[in-house]
């Protein structure tokens, strides 16, 4: 059994305390994962983010030996905060200054394009939703689960354990209040 | 805030329920005199209407550095342009011959900056390049009718057709 399927498995038999040793080998998982794309692939291939996330589910978790329907929640939950790390990191580098890096090595720092857009976007978006995470950590979550793990309604909804309903609410006050906050923060 | 009232969120939701008529009603009843309070609802209200897509789709942004994939093909409507078919490729974009429909019905080249190109240096290039062309009038230099950004953001500009058109 692998690291990971081995702490989902304890998770389920009551042990959450090792639910944090997850997120770095998920993060781990996708920085390797997405560095071995970007080596192998044909130029003009893109990664998207949240196909890795699911690639990495793929290989990470041996379906056997863990009960699925709860270990989805917890391993997308890792991995959506995995690649919301990746990506914002990404974003923050590309904001400063660079020091002439050599652009053909192949790691997730110098192969990621981000235009400056993008990245003050990731940013902007990022600064909203850590005052969602204080205001509403669940809204937070499913907001997570569904930008940075592509997981659809439904499955962000059983990932934080709320009804569809409740999500769809959350969701309809989220967006207005991330963009809220975001168009405030431009306006600075 | 006072706890006795209902917080923002609750009246927001609340309030997307009801139909518009109902809805100040509503918002009159429940916000009182705390402007703050109306003001703070009736822009996350408002919001509704400009979020759109905002975080429908998740995030794309693990690109590599190089020669991303132009979404922009034959048959793609650029506002009242449709491309036809690829005329050329350079450094900075890709041209195509493309159909005009409207306030003329004519064909032109259309030139897409490539993806991958830092935006402010691509933009600031383009533009140069726009009033230069722009600014001759000559038989043999093709002249810039047009010029936006596709859907996908990225800068095209509609030209003359003419042979021999420059990449």
């Amino acid at each position: 059994m692998n690291d990971v399927t081995q702490i989902l498995s304890q998770i389920e038999s009551g042990y959450p305390a090792v639910a944090e040793q997850l997120l770095p080998l998920v993060y781990d998982e996708l920085r390797k994962l997405a560095a071995a794309k970007l080596a192998q692939e044909k130029p003009g291939q893109t990664l998207q983010a949240t196909a890795l996330v699911h690639e990495a589910y793929v290989r990470l978790v041996d379906v056997d030996n863990v009960d699925v329907w709860k270990s989805r929640g917890h391993f997308f939950g890792a991995a959506a905060e995995a690649m919301r790390r990746i990506l914002v990191d990404n974003a923050r580098r590309k904001q400063r200054p660079k020091h002439g890096g050599d652009r053909s090595r192949v790691d997730l720092e110098a192969a990621l394009f981000m235009s400056d857009e993008r990245a003050d976007q990731l940013i902007a978006l990022e600064d909203a939703w850590e005052k969602l995470a204080s205001e509403s950590p669940e809204k937070a979550a499913l907001v997570k689960l569904r930008y940075f793990a592509g997981l659809s309604h439904q499955e962000a909804a059983d990932a934080v354990g709320i009804s569809r309903a409740t999500a769809d609410r959350y969701w309809s006050y989220a967006k207005v209040f991330l963009y809220c906050e975001m168009e405030d923060g431009e306006k600075q | 805030m006072e706890s006795n009232k209902p917080s923002v969120e609750s009246i927001f939701l609340a309030a997307v329920e009801r139909s518009a008529e109902d809805r100040s009603v509503y918002l009159d009843q429940v916000c009182g005199n705390d402007v703050d309070l109306k003001l703070r609802v009736d822009r996350l209200l408002n919001a509704r209407s400009k979020v759109g897509s905002f975080l429908e789709s998740p995030a794309p942004e693990l690109d590599p550095t190089i020669d991303q994939p132009m979404t922009e093909k034959p048959g793609t409507q650029i506002g009242p342009y449709k491309l036809l078919q690829k005329l050329g490729e350079g450094g900075m974009g890709v041209v195509y011959m493309a159909e005009q429909s409207e306030p003329v019905e004519r064909r032109v080249a259309l030139k897409v900056i490539k993806p991958g190109l830092d935006t402010g240096q691509v933009i600031a290039r383009f533009e140069a390049e726009r009033q230069a062309v722009a600014m001759m009038d000559h038989p043999g230099i093709a002249k810039v009718f047009d010029a936006g950004a596709t859907e996908s953001g990225r800068p095209y500009f509609v030209m003359e057709l003419v042979k021999g058109v420059s990449t």
